[in-house]
């Protein structure tokens, strides 16, 4: 081989090995561009992934852990032995999920007269076991004090002397009202005396709830010094479909079973109601040794029938509640 | 020429392997939509989905090069189809209504 061929030779040699170079090049850069693409795209899945997993471990936890239907019982019969003369359409509440928390929402009704109408609306939200969030919108005209004392409820124990309520003027404005409407009226008795007693004794107007003496409302404190409200229960049969009275024997037991559920989840039983304080295991102990004597009702009908309480000598005081126009067929 | 014949198909591999996985990406993403918004899942079009991509990801198992990207995107399908089953089955326990 001369010197021209071996310039060629080794010519041809460098051009080919640039070649592959180049082509080496090409396939790391591709293979570069892939993974990065691969990691990106894997990132991203994992991201994706975050949401229904928590999503699938919520329903898990509301399935095995702390069951959504005990939150939503210990909500509705909190309401039902809380708040005087409520009740609630448990068909009607709403219920949704997002990742580790539960919404449940609901409509609350007042009976006046012979028709509910609807008092309250609540919209609470769960993290997990525990209440984060109650937002309550009423549509009520009259509203009993949203922060509760000792000295202002609505019903009151006969030795309670510490009393914010002036009577005098409830009265007159009962009295002022029209013939044709129907009202709500919050009614303390001089004694205590059993509910079938108090039904008895006001046979013109229906007794729809009851205030139970449990032993702290002659001072409204509890043992520890927390401000307690009323508890009671509905008086009057209550046929709807998800009511924990539906079909009871005697309302009075469901009462006392619906206590012992609440004493079990009282954190959240407090959280729920519009109480501070529930205190009870004290109310309960009280409740078994005394037996169910109530000290107040909450009492519906026509405003003629409702004025002629004041002439009975068991009525101590009187607050109206709410008043609607004339819907009594009796 | 049978060697490129053969580079052609295992592009189409790997091209459906991509498309297999970027469509489960995707459907993840929906799934993420709809879990944060609140919509019913069994209650759209969401399935339909999940069956036109899982046959892109069937073929991308077929060849070595795009096997990873086809068992990727079936595994995102199947975690779907599992989150769909227990969802179904604890919302009888978790919900109470009709």
């Amino acid at each position: 081989m001369d010197d021209y061929e071996k310039l060629i030779a080794s010519s041809k040699a460098e051009i080919a090995n640039a070649n592959d170079q180049s082509n080496y090049q090409k396939v790391i850069k591709k293979t570069i561009f892939t993974s990065k693409w691969k990691l990106i795209f894997a990132t991203l899945t994992m991201i994706l992934l975050i949401v229904p997993t928590s999503f699938m471990m919520t329903f898990m936890y509301y399935a095995f852990g702390t069951s959504s239907t005990t939150l939503m019982d210990v909500a509705s019969e909190t309401l039902y032995v809380t708040e005087p003369n409520t009740s609630l359409e448990e068909i009607e509440f709403d219920m949704s999920f997002t990742p580790f928390s539960m919404k449940l929402a609901f409509e609350q009704y007042k009976r006046i007269g012979e028709e509910d109408y609807k008092a309250n609306t609540y919209d609470l939200r769960f993290f997990l076991g525990s209440l984060s969030k109650k937002e309550v919108t009423t549509s009520l005209e009259r509203i009993a004090p949203k922060k509760p004392t000792e000295t202002n409820p609505w019903l009151i124990h006969p030795e309670n002397r510490n009393l914010q309520i002036d009577t005098g003027r409830e009265w007159r404005v009962l009295d002022g009202l029209p013939d044709e409407t129907v009202v709500e009226a919050y009614i303390s008795f001089f004694d205590l005396m059993t509910v079938k007693e108090a039904e008895k004794t006001m046979p013109n107007v229906d007794v729809v709830w009851a205030a139970v003496d449990t032993g702290v409302e002659k001072t409204n404190l509890s043992k520890d010094g927390g401000v307690v409200s009323p508890i009671g229960y509905p008086v009057q049969r209550d046929n709807s479909t998800w009511s924990p009275f539906r079909d009871a024997t005697s309302n009075e037991e469901v009462f006392k079973d619906i206590l012992k559920t609440m004493e079990n989840h009282e954190e959240l039983a407090t959280a729920i109601s519009s109480a501070k304080n529930l205190a009870l295991p004290e109310r309960i102990d009280y409740i078994n040794k005394f037996g169910v004597k109530t000290y107040g009702v909450v009492v519906t009908g026509p405003k003629k029938d409702v004025l002629a309480l004041e002439k009975m000598n068991i009525v101590r005081y009187l607050k109206v509640g709410e008043v609607k126009l004339w819907n009594w067929s009796r | 020429m049978e060697l490129v014949t053969l580079k052609r198909f295992e592009k189409g591999f790997v091209t459906a392997g991509w498309i297999g996985m970027i469509g489960g990406l995707c459907l993840l993403l929906l799934l993420n939509i709809l879990i944060l918004t609140n919509i019913d899942v069994t209650d759209n079009n969401f399935y339909l989905f999940v069956y036109l991509t899982a046959p892109f990801n069937v073929i991308a198992i077929c060849s070595k090069k795009s096997r990873s990207l086809g068992i990727w995107g079936l595994s995102i399908l199947l975690f779907i189809m599992i989150f769909t089953v227990i969802i179904f089955f604890l919302g009888w326990m978790v919900i109470p209504f009709p």
